[in-house]
């Protein structure tokens, strides 16, 4: 059924293209019905799904709906999945539309706590880092789509045309989401960025 | 300093230096294509600005990457997940399953953890036949009247909108289904099979969103215990 992918780079993960190489074996393995396969990917993308999820929704009570949705649609999909893309951004990407369709029906969220969520979570980190508050009021401040180019860059390691496939667009609508994004925190951020002049 | 004119977003091609700058992103994060990684130090080694820019681009992603949301435990969200795998599959393995489903999967065996559900499902079905019974002896015009069969008459009008598969709590009277059905404005299509399965839908199901609404208010209700599109897809 899947063919292996040509590009073997793997986002989030140190193994690269043998990570890739396991997710697509076990991909085949949930495609003939094996749960125990289903689980071992589901324990994989759990924390890299939520960790973004938050991120993007700053909402707990969608975190377990579109994680569920979306590995429910693996599930169902895993047989037809082409090899056309990584396993990692084919199951991104359902993530991702999941939860715009999920802030579409719950009202859009922006990130306006994440300066108390960091405090509650690690008080003395906050405190010792006001660079972490700083982006995230600067990251709060994008427009969604530029945000996301940046969260899926950095947080989750995506290439650019990574990117381009998880948020169905085109790569120079990446590169153009991505420079607007970086001239907007270069001047909400001049701490950071004048950090190494 | 802004880059804007320099590469090309303002309208002109983009020049050399431009095309790298807009690469370093992907050059923080270790992702871009060799052929690039190759060009972009080159062109590093004589710019200052593309240095400066490429060490701030690490500076985000260290920062965003060491933020550390709260993350749940996944083995509660598994489980609940496993239960919609369960359930679902009975449905697949009966024999009267809607046409209206175009979920491609191979075929799978239902669980030895769902054996339960014809159970439940038969008590509620008799629970319900009781319920129907006690209407009838009581006031056996209602049986006739126009909103009981709208509930769960088959309509030309829904035949081939998107339909939801729900199943309902075992304590779920007559009057809950009929009040959780006038909620999403739905009708009983076809059911209860044997793992207590109904099939709803509504003419407002064609709208993609408003089957998204009608989901989260069936599965927020405390008396369904499932709630499922039926022709859900995803393209992979």
């Amino acid at each position: 059924m899947n063919s292996v992918p040509s590009s073997g780079y793997s986002p989030g993960t140190s193994g690269g293209s043998q990570a890739n190489a396991r997710e697509l074996e076990l991909l085949r393995q949930v495609a003939t019905g094996d749960r125990v396969a289903f689980k071992e990917l589901y324990l994989i993308y759990h924390r890299r799904l939520a960790r973004f999820l938050m991120r993007m929704t700053s909402r707990h009570d969608l975190i377990e709906e579109v994680i569920n949705d979306t590995l429910w649609t693996v599930w169902l999909k895993a047989g037809d999945f082409r090899g056309d893309s990584l396993v990692s951004t084919w199951i991104v990407g359902i993530t991702y539309r999941r939860a715009l369709k999920a802030l579409r029906r719950h009202g859009a969220a922006t990130r306006p706590m994440l300066v108390d969520e960091a405090a509650a979570v690690a008080p003395d980190v906050q405190a010792e880092d006001e660079n972490r508050q700083w982006l995230g009021q600067a990251l709060a401040e994008l427009p969604l789509e530029q945000r996301m180019v940046m969260e899926f860059s950095y947080l989750m390691g995506h290439s650019c045309e990574e990117i381009a496939q998880i948020m169905q667009c085109p790569v120079n609508t990446v590169k153009t989401r991505m420079f607007h994004a970086r001239e907007k925190l270069r001047r909400s951020l001049p701490r950071l960025a004048g950090a190494n002049k | 300093m802004t880059h804007s004119d320099d590469h090309g977003f303002g309208g002109g091609p983009l020049g050399a230096h431009g095309e790298c700058w807009n690469l370093l992103p992907w050059i923080a994060n270790e992702s871009a294509a060799a052929k690039d990684v190759a060009r972009v130090e080159a062109h590093l080694h004589d710019c200052r600005e593309c240095q400066q820019e490429l060490e701030f681009q690490r500076e985000l992603r260290n920062a965003i990457r060491a933020e550390d949301a709260v993350v749940l435990a996944p083995q509660t969200s598994l489980q609940k997940l496993m239960q919609r795998i369960d359930t679902v599959e009975d449905i697949d393995a009966e024999p009267e399953v809607s046409p209206a489903s175009v979920v491609a999967m191979p075929r799978r065996k239902p669980s030895l953890g769902s054996r339960w559900l014809p159970i439940a499902a038969a008590v509620q079905g008799i629970a319900i036949i009781g319920l129907l019974a006690a209407m009838w002896m009581q006031t056996p015009d209602t049986l006739t009247a126009p909103r009981y069969v709208t509930r769960s008459a088959s309509d030309k009008a829904i035949a081939h909108r998107p339909v939801i598969r729900v199943v309902f709590t075992g304590n779920a009277s007559l009057d809950d289904m009929n009040r959780v059905l006038h909620s999403v404005d739905a009708q009983i299509i076809a059911g209860p099979s044997e793992a207590g399965v109904y099939t709803i839908g509504a003419a407002r199901f064609a709208d993609e969103s408003r089957v998204d609404q009608a989901l989260a208010q069936l599965r927020a209700d405390g008396h369904v215990r499932f709630a499922e599109p039926a022709d859900e897809y995803e393209a992979p």
